[in-house]
């Protein structure tokens, strides 16, 4: 089944004074419990083509279809379900919101779904945080662990709500070799474990290999 | 909830100038709206002495116009009789001069500035203020003008050293006075009660110009305050009457609608104008909602620039499945929380404030307990919860509304475009 489906999506920004092509005619599709990986230089829509996946922005041009369905004409409020409960989010800068404790930067997409008490919302951030192997730093604040921990518990808010897709924006990128590698790991037992499908932009060849495919963007165009 | 308190403890620990200045602000707002009514309301709410404030009338002066110019002046004793003896509705009516400033010593030569009022034997029927000692001086003593008077006892102290200073001689100008009577002292707030010492009332000599014009100021106490319309239609008669006799003279009483309540007085601020105590009134008004829109901008401002600062948040909130609803609720609640902190605070300021200022300004016997105080208004009376419960809805929906618009836009943002901080 395809988990992700594009067809010639478009994507130009305009401003008064320019048009930036950022995506053009990009035809793609992902299997379910496929790890892609999407490479290219800086610039070249990698990261539009995230946010276009992800339901954050809308194509300019063409159709998003996720798990089978037309994402074209959905509302906002239907958008922001459909992210909260199949799509998980992982990003290079961890955007762990500061204020709150790691319980409850994971918990975060719990609470913005309906029908989850506060014990279950409870049960599930433990179960998830213990299998991270971070539920030891459930009550520590952002400043308070390292980067490699950071994104282990960027990855369990991504996974608490259980969502089919993964959409990762260079997950390692500011993480050295070491931690690193062990996001690799979790990610890929994630796909292998779960089934779950997942996204990865990258620059880093070496861990793009070791996904199931991997697309060249350049110039906002899918080359392979 | 918890996870709200979080983020504002959270930025009242990172941002705590931006974080103090929004809960201040409406701290400081409902605080400085209760200072004005406090303040205002101890000009005007019945209390020892004056327990007649609500029923009590000033005949402050006369507007006499002639043919080629015009007096404006305080009555003379005739006037007053002619004007406002025997009016049906006044209980008391009394004669009284206007505190004057003068050196006052004793036989130990301390001289030393008082404030010195000239009072006739109704005055003191007319305010219960409570002698120490003594008596006040007679009807008798009044019309023969005779040298004696009554003291304030924080004066007899300091001019005497001692409480018991009756009979003793005390110098006003250097002329000798007889001390008749020791009384507790009167706050400077009591506007016709208070005075350092007191005298005879002094009777006018006839002017040269009209036989209204003087020095003297009537005071009255009416049996009700129900009667003040009946009063003024009647004093108005009877400037119509004499007007009658006196513009076959070529002059004529202007008639500004005295007499005056004490409300009229004080907002007339000493002019012999008609009173207009609407104006009055939509002067405080405007003060109150200056002081309450403040905070509300104040706020707005605060939390456009919060969220400037959280854009990437907003973003990873919309991508965690945050509808633009669940993000304009946020930060209305953060802010509403913000609010209730800064109430709270303006709240216990108020209250603070208004002890503070009764203790201080007021002598009292009693200090501390906030019961009805000796020579003073009862907290009760000049701290009013409905004020205060008015002040602090009114900021509470303000800086609500001035929160709408920012968050609103902060609902709006492209979830995208926020992530990637575009507009941090």
């Amino acid at each position: 089944m395809d988990v992700i489906k594009l067809e010639g999506v478009e994507k130009i920004y305009r401003t008064k004074e320019i048009e930036t092509v950022a995506l053009e005619n990009v035809n793609l599709t992902v299997e379910e419990g496929e790890f892609v990986s999407v490479m290219g230089p800086s610039g070249c829509g990698k990261s539009t083509l995230l946010n276009l996946i992800g339901l954050l922005d809308n194509p300019t041009k063409g159709t998003v279809d996720l798990l089978g369905s037309s994402t074209a004409g959905m509302k906002d409020s239907g958008m922001s379900e459909f992210r909260n409960r199949n799509i998980g989010f992982v990003f290079q800068s961890f955007h762990l919101i500061p204020s709150l404790n790691v319980a409850d930067n994971v918990a975060l997409p719990l609470i913005y779904r309906a029908g989850v008490s506060a014990a279950e919302c409870d049960r599930r951030v433990r179960e998830v945080l213990e299998r991270l192997g971070m539920s030891h730093r459930m009550k520590h604040f952002p400043s308070q662990i390292s980067g490699g921990q950071c994104q282990r518990v960027a990855i369990a808010r991504a996974i608490v709500g259980d969502p089919r897709i993964i959409l990762a924006d260079e997950p390692t990128g500011n993480l050295d070799s070491r931690m690193g590698a062990e996001v690799m790991a979790l990610l890929h037992e994630l796909n292998r474990a779960d089934g779950r499908t997942i996204v990865m932009v990258t620059h880093n060849e070496e861990q793009a290999s070791k996904t199931d495919r991997v697309i060249h963007f350049l110039d906002g165009r899918q080359i392979i | 909830m918890r996870r709200y308190f979080s983020q504002i403890w959270y930025e009242m620990r990172h941002q705590p100038l931006v974080m103090w200045i929004s809960v201040g602000g409406t701290a400081l707002a409902i605080f400085m709206v209760m200072v004005l009514f406090t303040v205002d309301r101890v000009s005007f709410v019945p209390a020892p002495p004056e327990d007649n404030r609500d029923r009590m009338m000033v005949g402050f002066g006369v507007d006499l116009h002639f043919e080629n110019g015009s007096i404006s002046s305080l009555l003379s004793d005739t006037g007053v009789k002619k004007l406002y003896s025997k009016v049906k509705g006044i209980k008391y009516l009394s004669f009284t001069n206007a505190p004057e400033t003068k050196d006052v010593g004793s036989d130990g030569r301390i001289v030393t500035e008082m404030s010195v009022r000239g009072v006739d034997d109704v005055y003191w029927k007319m305010f219960g203020i409570r002698f120490q000692s003594g008596h006040p001086f007679t009807a008798g003593d009044v019309e023969s003008g005779s040298r004696v008077a009554v003291i304030a006892m924080s004066r007899a102290r300091e001019l005497f050293n001692d409480d018991e200073v009756r009979g003793r001689t005390i110098y006003i100008n250097q002329l000798p006075y007889r001390v008749t009577g020791v009384v507790e002292d009167v706050s400077p707030f009591f506007t016709f009660a208070h005075s350092d010492v007191w005298v005879p009332y002094r009777k006018d000599t006839p002017n040269e110009y009209s036989e209204f014009v003087g020095n003297t100021t009537p005071l009255m106490e009416l049996e009700s305050k129900e009667v003040i319309p009946l009063v003024k239609r009647e004093v108005k008669a009877r400037y119509e009457r004499l007007n009658k006799k006196l513009g076959e003279e070529g002059s004529s009483l202007i008639y500004h609608q005295e007499p005056f309540t004490l409300a009229e007085y004080i907002g007339n601020n000493g002019n012999n104008n008609d009173p207009d105590p609407d104006s009055a009134r939509m002067g405080t008004w405007y003060i109150y909602a200056v002081l309450l829109l403040l905070p509300a901008m104040n706020i707005s401002s605060m939390t456009r620039s919060r969220l400037r600062r959280r854009v990437s948040e907003i973003g990873v909130r919309r991508a965690l499945g945050a509808t633009r609803r669940d993000i304009l609720g946020q930060f209305l609640v953060e802010n509403l929380v913000m609010t209730v902190a800064g109430t709270v605070a303006g709240v216990l300021f108020s209250l603070l404030f208004c002890k503070l200022y009764i203790t201080t300004f007021f002598p009292m016997e009693n200090a501390g307990t906030w019961q009805l105080i000796k020579g003073g208004p009862s907290f009760s009376l000049i701290f009013n919860w409905e004020t205060l419960g008015m002040a602090a809805f009114f900021c509470l929906v303000l800086n609500i509304l001035s929160t709408i618009l920012p968050a609103w836009k902060a609902s709006r943002e492209n979830p995208a475009e926020a992530i990637s901080g575009k507009h941090d």
